[in-house]
């Protein structure tokens, strides 16, 4: 059976023109990357999780949500942390379980792109859809990002090569700029590559505006930024001489020292531009439905990630009621982890407290995470066995749809588990 | 420094090879009585992926008649008899009037020298000393490597440059076939073809033709992956004596024979990006019967005989996870 324009759950391009060919027993991928793939490929996987186990033991689906629904209940603050490789319709009931027991829920975004959205938060974000980037942008800049590692379909897909209805020449239409203390894979495609200094964002997103603004730098500036004014010259006229400016940014602006402020300080700095051009930009999301999360995250309870309810509303606080400072701290005492493999990704302090605390996890197959869990849930790969809703890495929402059946009939999707595991606390 | 190719050589007759000066028109393939000349990648070639020559010249049916040495406009092929280079009005080449300046009224201000597609002048300028507030200087003329386009005629302030041009022809651009891939431009020796930047917010034309730079040599049509050009010879020089035998041939519409070019891939370095299959040419006009796709995360040549060499997709992967190995 050939099943075409499935979505692909797994960074945050969330390609919707993935062609899945299952034949004897086989899954053939048309137009996914290698990473698109290996999940794809789960499907068929050996490894992959079945049956729900308790302490390593096998046992029945129903003992295994009421396991996870009790220590749930029993923990004075239970963190919830809903993985992004799900659809929203699950993280919603993750957020109204966290709600329920005046817990906490947090994802990804967190540890991710999390600064980002607090920047954009800070002052306001001019942007735009890939869609758009890809008809109109004739230069493209991908700051802190390398696309080609972490989102291989981006650049063929919406960003550099491909055809758009103002770009038609596709790659020869276009100027790209990369500004990356590595000189990357995509820095080798670059027209101008930038070689920043690493945490030293913010002199030269301030040196840029001075220089928008007519000032002369000074003999400092290469010393502090890393960039010779030659080239931060040759950066602004390219710039300047765009008709649309397609900015992509990605986790070394927040990731790197400045965080939040680095992203404040290039919105500022956009916004000046949008005095001359027009420029727009887009976080370059890791995961696939991180976007997603911070929307459900936002309508359900006003904030987009790291939520505490422990006093019977919500309080936004990254650094406080995020996740890895939250385990750092021991500051949670139970855990919910679906669809993210924290234990493989988070500082050896905060995985020694997972391994203390009672753990439920819900995943696809086995990872650390699972290893340290006292319940492991199989979990439902979206978007290939249910429907669910993705949202693209510009917020721009597509609807999966299932194309096979999940391997067990106990669950039909990580909604329906997560709304057994609610159902369960409430009893 | 020029390498030279000995390609035939017959009692104090030899035939050579310059490929730093061949363009990959494919002139002398249509002139040659031996069908010994075949087109390789002239796209790839032009675009610096791929090692390989212009043409395949097969040496063993080649019988030193020079035909090709006649008819080349860039004197990339040349008859040696004994043991000096012939030159003759008969050439193309040799016969096409050197483009000359009348140094009386040339300001010597240079913008020939900016203009020329293979730098094949230079203008020395100083401050005349007669007292008159002029320049003055010299211009000197490479003939071996002007390729008579006519810019530095065109750009002239002063009309002091005579070019004269070795054919007369006709260009078509098909432009719903172009796909903007930008071989074409590459492949020009003459600058003839561009991409225009076009105004602000307004739409620019894919690829444009400067006619009064183009020799229509041909060397687009053979680069063009997509055969969105068509160049038709319709006269050679006057200058040019014997030219009968040359018309015959060189002016006639051939049938075309598109060169299919083999591609490698590597799916170990491959991300399946999708960077080569996007940027395709072929892949995005030939619709279904696609070139290169990704299958299972890795690159995969769906269909050989599509590839015409064009070289894109090798610009396109920063991984090297593609190569072009040459004419199938």
């Amino acid at each position: 059976m050939i099943y075409e324009d499935i979505i692909c759950p797994v960074c945050g391009m969330a390609c919707d023109d993935i062609r899945v060919e299952l034949k004897e027993g086989k899954v053939i991928t048309h137009n996914a990357c290698l990473m698109g793939d290996a999940k794809f490929q789960e499907l068929t996987s050996d490894h992959r999780i079945i049956e729900p186990t308790i302490d390593g033991d096998v046992v029945d689906w129903k003992d295994a949500i009421k396991r996870s629904a009790d220590m749930l209940k029993d923990a004075r603050r239970p963190l919830i942390y809903m993985g992004s490789e799900t659809s929203i319709e699950a993280m919603k009931v993750g957020i109204d379980i966290a709600d329920y027991l005046g817990g906490i829920v947090d994802n990804n975004a967190s540890m991710c792109h999390g600064p980002t959205v607090l920047g954009i938060q800070q002052r306001g974000a001019p942007s735009c859809t890939i869609g758009q980037m890809k008809n109109r942008a004739d230069t493209v800049v991908f700051w802190g990002t390398n696309p080609l590692e972490s989102h291989p379909c981006h650049e063929s897909k919406r960003s550099i090569f491909p055809m758009g209805f103002f770009r038609k020449r596709g790659r020869n239409d276009r100027k790209i700029i990369v500004a990356d203390p590595r000189f990357t894979n995509t820095a080798k495609q670059a027209d101008l590559y930038v070689k920043i200094k690493p945490g030293y964002d913010i002199p030269l997103f301030n040196a840029m505006r001075a220089m928008l603004r007519g000032h002369e730098l000074n003999e400092f500036t290469e010393e502090v930024t890393g960039v010779d004014e030659e080239t931060i010259k040759k950066l602004m006229d390219m710039l300047l001489d765009s008709e649309f400016i397609g900015a992509f940014i990605g986790l070394g602006l927040a990731s790197s020292r400045g965080k939040d402020k680095n992203v404040y300080i290039l919105l500022e700095l956009i916004a000046e531009l949008n005095a001359y051009t027009k420029c727009a930009v887009i976080g370059n999301r890791g995961h696939c439905n991180v976007a997603g999360f911070n929307q459900v995250c936002t309508w359900r309870t006003g904030f987009p990630y790291a939520v505490d309810f422990s006093r019977g509303y919500g309080r936004y606080n990254p650094g406080e009621f995020s996740t890895t400072d939250m385990l750092a701290r021991k500051d949670v005492d139970a855990m919910l982890l679906c669809c993210a493999d924290l234990g493989a990704h988070l500082p050896r302090k905060s995985v020694e407290h997972m391994v203390d605390m009672p753990l439920t996890t819900i995943d696809i197959a086995p990872c650390p995470s699972t290893m340290l869990s006292d319940v492991v849930l199989p979990g439902v790969i979206d978007s290939m066995e249910n429907e669910g809703t993705f949202y693209r890495l510009d917020n721009i929402p597509l609807r999966a749809r299932k194309f096979v059946d999940p391997p067990f009939d106990f669950t039909t999707s990580n909604e329906d588990t997560l709304k057994q595991i609610f159902e369960e606390i409430k009893k | 420094m020029e390498r030279e190719i000995l390609i035939s050589e017959r009692k104090d007759k030899k035939v050579v090879y310059t490929p730093e000066l061949c363009t990959g028109c494919g002139i002398c393939s249509q002139m040659c009585p031996k069908e010994a000349i075949s087109m390789g990648l002239v796209g790839a070639v032009a675009r610096e992926v791929i090692g390989d020559l212009p043409i395949h010249i097969n040496q063993e049916e080649c019988t030193t008649c020079g035909l090709c040495a006649r008819v080349c406009p860039f004197g990339a092929l040349a008859m040696i008899v004994d043991g000096k280079k012939e030159v003759s009005d008969t050439y193309v080449t040799y016969g096409t009037k050197e483009t000359t300046v009348d140094m009386v009224s040339c300001k010597y201000c240079g913008l020939c020298a900016e203009a020329c597609p293979v730098d094949a002048i230079s203008v020395e300028r100083r401050i005349s000393e007669d007292g008159s507030l002029t320049f003055t200087g010299k211009v000197e003329i490479d003939g071996t490597k002007c390729i008579h386009c006519g810019w530095c005629s065109a750009v002239c302030p002063t009309n002091s440059i005579t070019v004269q041009k070795p054919f007369k022809g006709i260009f078509e651009l098909y432009i719903d076939r172009c796909r903007g891939c930008g071989t074409c431009v590459d492949a020009c020796p003459c600058d003839a073809l561009f991409m225009p930047k076009g105004e602000y917010g307004e739409f620019a034309d894919i690829i444009k033709h400067r006619l009064d730079a183009c020799i229509f040599c041909g060397a687009c049509e053979n680069a063009c992956p997509n055969d969105a050009i068509k160049v038709q010879r319709t006269a050679i020089a006057d200058t040019i004596e014997k030219k009968g035998a040359l018309e015959k041939k060189i002016l006639q519409e051939l049938e075309f024979s598109p060169t299919t070019a083999i591609l490698k891939t590597y799916p170990e370095r491959c991300h399946g990006c999708w960077n080569c299959a996007v940027a395709c040419p072929i892949n995005s006009l030939s619709g279904e019967n696609i070139t290169i796709e990704i299958e299972n995360g890795s690159v995969y040549v769906i269909n050989q005989e599509n590839c015409r060499g064009c070289g894109t997709c090798i610009d396109a992967c920063p991984v090297d996870a593609i190569e072009l190995e040459g004419v199938k």
